[in-house]
C-alpha cells in the first residue's frame, strides 16, 4: 500500500535525501560550470571580434575557396612580370549560370562542357585586369560556331592552321581545337594590351589544338571565303527535318549561302539533295532547271549532288546567281578529299589550307547569322 | 445439487466472459479507431506538412509607388555628359525628388550589379549615377539610403569590380549583400511563377520607397534587360529555371515590384554580346538618363531611342505586362520632357 508520505513527483528539487554527499561530484560539477562559461565567454568574444576574411572585399580572393580545382587546360605561366594570378575556378554544364546566368543557353547550344576562369590582376593596381575565360566546347566545329557568333563584325579574324583569333580593343578571343578563349580585359591600356598579348603567345604555344574542320578548308581554302561567313549546324539546318544534320554553309557577299553536307555514299547524297529540294519545295516553287523559288520573298535555292557529296545554293537573288553558287561550289568540291562520315565535323585534308586567305584578305562583312539563330544547331 | 451448483457457476462464468469479452473487443475497437484518427490527422505524403512553414512576406499594398502631380511628366530624358546635373534633371521633369522622397524616409536603391565586370563593359549599373541618386535622396531628407542586388557572380566581387560598393558606401548608403538568411518567402498574387518565392528581404525591412537603377543592354534571352528585368536581381532560390519562361517572369517582377520611381542608366549602352558582354565593341556611349515611374514607358525609350532597335516589334514581356495593366510602353503617346545638360 502507497504511504502518504510517498513521493511521487520530486515535490522539492533541491532538496536531497542522501545523507551525505561525494566531493568528487561537486568538483565535477564546478568544472562543467566553468567550462560552461568559458564557451559562452568565447562565442560572446568571438561574436565581438569576427574574422575579418569573413568580410574581405578582396577581388580576388573573395568567393573563392581554398579547394585545388584541376588547371588543365590553361597553360602555366599565364601573367607577365607586374601580374599576379588569382584562383582558378571551374564551372560545368550544370551550374554554369552561376557565372553567366543569362547568356549560358548560348554556350550550351554549341555542346558547353566546361568553363574555367582565372583573373589575372596588375600587382600594384587592382582594378587593372583580365578575365580568362576558357570554354570547352567539346568540337573544333562548336567552338568555332560560339566565337562566330559573338565575334565584333567589324574585326576580321586571324586564320591559323589550328583556330581563329581577332582582339576587339580590351579582349582578346581565340579558338584552338575545341576550345573557345575570351580574355577580357578591364581597359584598353598598354598594360592591359601586352597582358592580352602573353596570354594569346601562351594558349597559342600549350593548347592541344587540331586542324581546322574540313569545311574551312573547302570555303576557306577553295572558295576564298571570309571566315565570318562560315556556319555549321549540327542539326535543322534552314529548320529543316533530320535529314538536314551537319551541313556546313558558306555565304557569298551577295547573301547566297552554299551549303554542303558529305553522305555515306553516291546514293545517300543523291537522296539528301531530293530531301534538300522537297524541304525547299514546302515553302516554294519549282522553276525552270530544278531551282525553287521562295514563296514569300523570292530568293532561289536548289540542292544537288555529285558523288558522296549533298550541296546547294539557298537565298540567291536570282536564278543566274543561284547557277553561279551552285557552279562554283561543285568546281571546289570536285577533287575535294572526301572526309569520313562520322557525327560531326571532320579535321581538314592535309595542305588543304595552304590557300587559306589572310586577315587582309577579304571584307568581313556581316556575320553568317546572329547568335540566337545559330545557337538553335 | 452438486450439479445445479456447477450450472449456476457455469451461467455465472459465461456472463463474466462475455463481460470481459465486450470490455476487451471496446477496448481494441477503441484503441483501433483512435490509431485510424491518428493517423488519418498525422497524413503527409509529401512530408511537407512536417516542415517549419516559413513566413510568407507581402509588400505594401499598391506597392512603393507615389502619386503622380499633375505637372509632372511621365518620362524624364536627359542628355550630356555631366551625371549629377543630368540625374538631376531627368528627376526634375518628372516632379522632383521632393516628390517622391519625404524627409525621414527610408529608401532602397537597386541598381544592376549582376556581374564581375567593370563599370566600362556595360553590364552594371553605372556607380556614378548611383553615387549621385544617393546623394539627391539624402538631400531630400532622407533618413537612410540602402543599396541591395543579389548578383549572379559572387556578391562582394560584383560590388567591388562594378565600383558600386565604392560609390555607394562613399556616398553615405548602406550597403546590403545577399546572405542566406535575408530571403524570406515572398507572395505576388497573381504572379506566374513566382506566387511564393524566394526574395532578397532583408534590406526591404523598414523601407518605405523603392527606387531602380538599370543599365540598357542586349539579352541573349529576353532581347534586351532594362529597368523591369533589373528585378531579377531581387530573387533568391533557383531563378536560373525562370529563364524557360523569360518573358513570363519579367511580367511577374513588373507584378511584384512597383517602385516610387526608375532611373534608366543610358550613360552607355551595350548593344550585343548581353547581359554579360566583355568587349568595349559591345558598348556605345548614349549619353542619357531616363526617369520614370513607368517602367515600360522607360524600358521602351530604351530600346527604341537607346538600344535603336526602332524596326524591331519590342520583346513578348512588354504585351504581357500590358495585358496586366502594369504600365505602358507606348511612350510617344505620354507626356515626354527632354533636357539637355552642358
Amino acid at each position: 500500500m502507497p504511504r502518504k508520505d510517498d513521493r511521487v513527483f520530486v515535490k522539492n528539487g533541491f532538496r536531497h535525501y542522501r545523507k551525505t554527499y561525494d566531493l568528487t561530484e561537486v568538483r565535477i560539477g564546478a568544472v562543467l560550470l566553468l567550462g560552461l562559461a568559458v564557451v559562452i565567454a568565447w562565442v560572446m568574444y568571438k561574436g565581438q571580434h569576427p574574422d575579418p576574411s569573413l568580410a574581405a572585399l578582396d577581388v580576388v580572393a573573395a568567393g573563392v575557396t581554398e579547394v585545388k580545382v584541376e588547371r588543365a587546360p590553361l597553360p602555366l605561366e599565364l601573367t607577365i612580370e607586374g601580374w599576379k594570378e588569382g584562383p582558378v575556378r571551374i564551372f560545368e554544364f550544370t551550374n554554369l549560370y552561376e557565372k553567366i546566368n543569362g547568356r549560358e543557353g548560348y554556350y550550351k547550344s554549341f555542346g558547353f562542357e566546361r568553363l574555367h576562369f582565372v583573373t589575372l590582376e596588375k600587382a600594384d593596381d587592382p582594378t587593372t585586369i583580365v578575365d580568362i575565360e576558357l570554354f570547352n566546347q567539346s568540337k573544333a566545329v562548336n567552338a568555332l560556331g560560339a566565337y562566330n557568333g559573338e565575334r565584333d563584325k567589324e574585326a576580321t579574324p586571324e586564320v591559323g592552321e589550328q583556330g581563329l583569333t581577332h582582339y576587339s580593343r580590351n579582349a582578346l578571343y581565340l579558338t584552338r581545337g575545341q576550345y573557345y578563349l575570351r580574355a577580357v580585359g578591364s581597359d584598353e591600356s598598354p598594360a592591359v594590351l601586352k597582358q592580352l598579348a602573353h596570354v594569346r603567345a601562351r594558349f597559342e604555344a600549350e593548347l592541344d589544338g587540331e586542324a581546322l574542320p574540313w569545311s574551312y578548308a573547302l570555303f576557306l581554302g577553295k572558295l576564298e571565303l571570309s571566315p565570318d561567313a562560315i556556319a555549321y549546324f549540327t542539326e535543322n539546318a534552314f529548320g529543316f527535318a533530320d535529314f538536314a544534320a551537319d551541313v556546313n554553309v558558306g555565304r557569298l557577299e551577295d547573301e547566297t549561302e552554299l551549303f554542303v553536307k558529305v553522305a555515306e555514299d553516291e546514293v545517300a547524297a543523291t537522296k539528301l539533295a531530293e530531301q534538300f529540294n522537297q524541304g525547299f519545295l514546302g515553302y516554294g516553287q519549282a522553276k525552270a532547271g530544278g531551282f525553287i523559288e521562295d514563296r514569300y520573298i523570292q530568293t532561289i535555292s536548289k540542292a544537288a549532288s555529285q558523288g558522296p557529296w549533298a550541296y546547294g545554293v539557298k537565298g540567291a537573288p536570282d536564278i543566274a546567281a543561284a547557277t553561279a553558287g551552285l557552279e562554283r561550289l561543285a568546281k571546289a568540291l570536285s577533287g575535294f578529299p572526301v572526309p569520313q562520315v562520322e557525327s560531326g565535323q571532320d579535321k581538314a585534308p592535309e595542305d588543304a589550307l595552304q590557300n587559306t586567305k589572310s586577315e587582309s584578305g577579304a571584307d568581313p562583312g556581316e556575320p553568317p547569322y546572329d547568335s540566337l539563330e545559330a545557337g538553335e544547331q | 445439487m452438486s450439479e445445479k451448483n456447477d450450472s449456476a457457476g457455469l451461467q455465472t462464468h459465461k456472463a463474466a466472459e462475455r463481460r470481459n469479452f465486450l470490455k476487451q473487443a471496446g477496448m481494441v475497437a477503441g484503441a483501433a479507431a483512435g490509431a485510424g484518427a491518428g493517423a488519418f490527422w498525422l497524413h503527409d505524403p509529401t512530408g511537407e506538412d512536417g516542415k517549419p512553414k516559413p513566413k510568407i512576406l507581402r509588400l505594401p499594398e499598391g506597392g512603393f509607388a507615389v502619386e503622380k502631380p499633375s505637372t509632372a511628366a511621365d518620362l524624364g530624358v536627359a542628355r550630356g555628359n555631366r551625371v549629377p546635373a543630368m540625374l538631376q534633371g531627368a528627376v526634375d521633369a518628372i516632379g522632383g525628388i521632393g516628390a517622391f522622397i519625404n524627409p525621414g524616409d527610408v529608401v532602397l536603391i537597386k541598381p544592376n550589379v549582376a556581374f564581375e565586370r567593370v563599370a566600362q563593359l556595360g553590364a552594371t549599373s553605372n556607380p556614378e549615377i548611383v553615387s549621385a541618386l544617393i546623394k539627391l535622396v539624402r538631400d531630400a531628407g532622407a533618413k537612410e539610403v540602402r543599396v541591395a542586388d543579389n548578383p549572379i557572380e559572387a556578391p562582394e566581387n560584383c560590388f567591388m569590380r562594378s565600383g558600386v560598393r565604392d560609390a555607394a558606401v562613399d556616398a553615405g548608403a548602406r550597403l546590403y549583400l545577399p546572405r542566406p538568411s535575408d530571403f524570406e518567402i515572398l507572395n505576388v498574387p497573381g504572379a506566374k511563377w513566382i506566387e511564393q518565392w524566394p526574395f532578397f528581404a532583408a534590406p526591404f525591412r523598414g523601407v518605405n520607397k523603392v527606387i531602380g537603377v538599370a543599365p540598357v543592354k542586349d539579352h541573349n534571352l529576353c532581347r534586351a534587360s532594362m529597368t523591369t528585368k533589373n528585378w531579377y536581381g531581387l530573387l533568391g532560390g533557383r531563378r536560373n529555371q525562370f529563364h524557360q519562361d523569360i518573358h513570363g517572369i519579367i511580367a511577374d517582377l513588373c507584378l511584384m515590384m512597383r517602385p516610387s520611381f526608375v532611373v534608366l542608366d543610358g550613360t552607355r549602352v551595350m548593344f550585343r554580346s548581353g547581359p554579360t558582354g566583355g568587349s568595349l565593341s559591345d558598348v556605345k556611349m548614349t549619353h542619357t538618363i531616363v526617369a520614370s515611374r513607368d517602367m515600360l514607358a522607360a524600358d521602351s525609350f530604351g530600346w527604341h531611342e537607346l538600344l535603336g532597335r526602332q524596326d524591331e516589334a519590342l520583346p513578348d514581356y512588354f504585351a504581357q505586362a500590358v495585358a496586366r495593366k502594369l504600365g505602358n510602353p507606348d511612350y510617344k503617346s505620354l507626356n515626354v520632357r527632354e533636357v539637355q545638360i552642358g
